[in-house]
């Protein structure tokens, strides 16, 4: 079983990567995409709770970082949504002015989820 | 179909077989626990349906998409909290 979910959750977060670069993401794309990977690292954390694989205190570890990751998402799209009704763009409008807005925050969401999803991965 | 999405497909099939044999032992006893991680594989996988949901659906993620987006999260947050309160209240002193 842990081995389905690591085998699950890498293609999943592989999937992230591969989606980003070849949707050529508009920023709410981006923000969907940080979000799953966020809530897959805090479903992994659940299940793995739950399977006694780690402790209360582990867990609320993880989840502490994972509200950090949650945190950089939910900031892109205040700047996002800031962006959006100053301009009045869409993510349909081309060229899309905000799509510098979302910054390095999202990645950075990412890159804190993933790092729990391979902690996680070994237990 | 992109490689990444079959690769996704596959896990996804390769594990809803699995549940499927899982589920095939309800009724035995152990099964109480094979059944929790039938249901908690269930959620892994659903946490995964999203990311083929946006591939599927190309660039046309909507607001909607992001209001959703964040609901899940919210509501992964929630059942995580929950799961360690029961923790803690059943480890508890009496």
């Amino acid at each position: 079983m842990k081995r389905l979910y690591a085998a699950v959750l890498a293609l999943a977060l592989s999937a992230c990567a591969v989606t980003g670069s070849v949707l050529g993401p508009t920023p709410e794309a981006k923000i969907v995409n940080g979000n799953n990977v966020v809530n897959t690292g805090v479903t992994l954390t659940t299940v793995t709770l739950r399977r006694d694989a780690i402790t209360v205190s582990q867990a609320e570890s993880y989840r502490a970082i994972l509200k950090t990751a949650a945190g950089h998402i939910v900031d892109a799209d205040k700047r996002l949504t800031a962006c959006r009704t100053k301009t009045g763009s869409t993510s349909k409008t081309s060229p899309d002015p905000c799509v510098a807005s979302v910054g390095d925050d999202i990645e950075l969401g990412i890159k804190i989820a993933s790092d729990v999803k391979t902690v996680l991965d070994k237990k | 179909m992109p490689i990444p999405i079959l690769a996704i497909m596959s896990a996804i099939e390769l594990g809803q077989k699995a549940f499927g044999v899982l589920s095939a032992f309800k009724g035995n006893q152990q099964l109480a626990k094979a059944d929790a991680a039938f249901q908690d594989a269930t959620k892994v996988i659903a946490a995964v349906v999203p990311l083929v949901q946006q591939y599927a659906a190309g660039q046309d993620v909507t607001e909607q998409d992001v209001r959703d987006s964040f609901a899940r999260v919210g509501a992964s947050f929630d059942e995580l909290d929950a799961l360690i309160a029961a923790k803690k209240a059943a480890h508890a002193p009496h």
